[in-house]
């Protein structure tokens, strides 16, 4: 989860797995942080929308797709909220995806700011 | 098996591999980190399906979570029309029955994602191996089939 204190998990960007995800290639580290930060908010209101319309399936898909990119750019804690909307959306139990989504929502915004500052 | 500095495999070949993924950065990355593999790329179940029905490939790596058709639906598919082509699962979630079920319906490995290069050029290389010695053994058993 990502709420823990310490260790890894409070990272936004695990940079040391990012870079073995990468191979050290960092204009395509850069280049995968452009496409994220112009394809997330897309993704984000779909989620937003799927939990206004209790529509668990169209959760379930968005929150999963995010969740994918979100692993290739190691970045842990959005990575597990996203998989938490994901499970929520395969269970068809939404009670508490509108809060989790407000934790996924502000998670992506840091991680944003994180790749601006790494130069994306 | 070993791989040396540079990744690769002695003696063994990089033969063409289909990747199957609904994530986009997936196929960007592995593009990227294995530009020495000649790599195909399916965004679905279905289309895999297609690209498989018309060319000669006789290795898949596929993720298990997609939309529509999911990575063992695909895995069974090929496994029912052409049960010699090597299906490597990729899987987002560390769910131990998704290994069982994959093993079960036949698939040659079992990767978690993200991918890492090394992970999955050992995967492939071990594959490969794998593939090359049915054919030799194939090979023997048509040449004594007709010598005898």
């Amino acid at each position: 989860m990502g709420q823990h204190s310490g260790g890894k998990m409070d990272k936004i960007v695990d940079e040391t797995e990012l870079n073995e995800i990468m191979d050290n290639d960092i204009a395509l580290i850069k280049e995968c942080f452009n496409d994220f930060i112009i394809e997330y908010p897309q993704i984000l209101s779909d989620i937003k929308k799927a939990i206004k319309s209790q529509d668990a399936s169209r959760l379930g898909t968005s929150a999963h797709k995010l969740k994918g990119s979100l692993k290739y750019l190691a970045a842990k804690p959005a990575a597990e909220i996203a998989s938490q909307l994901e499970y929520m959306g395969k269970k068809e139990t939404l009670d508490k995806s509108q809060d989790i989504y407000i934790n996924l929502e502000t998670e992506c915004q840091k991680l944003q700011v994180f790749m601006e500052a790494y130069g994306a | 098996m070993t791989t040396d500095s540079n990744g690769s495999q002695n003696n063994i070949p990089k033969i063409p591999f289909l990747f199957v993924d609904d994530e986009p950065l997936a196929h960007k990355v592995i593009k990227k980190n294995l530009g020495d593999w000649d790599i195909t790329s399916a965004f679905s179940g279905q289309e895999a399906i297609e690209i498989l029905e018309t060319n000669p490939i006789q290795l898949v790596v596929t993720d298990i979570g997609m939309p529509g058709m999911n990575g063992i639906e695909l895995l069974q598919e090929i496994k029912k029309k052409n049960p010699i082509i090597q299906v490597i699962i990729v899987s987002a979630s560390e769910d131990l029955s998704d290994l069982i079920r994959t093993l079960e319906a036949g698939a040659n490995d079992f990767l978690l994602k993200p991918l890492k290069k090394n992970e999955l050029e050992d995967a492939l290389f071990n594959t490969v191996s794998k593939i090359r010695r049915w054919k030799k053994t194939m090979q023997k058993i048509f040449i004594h089939k007709r010598n005898n």
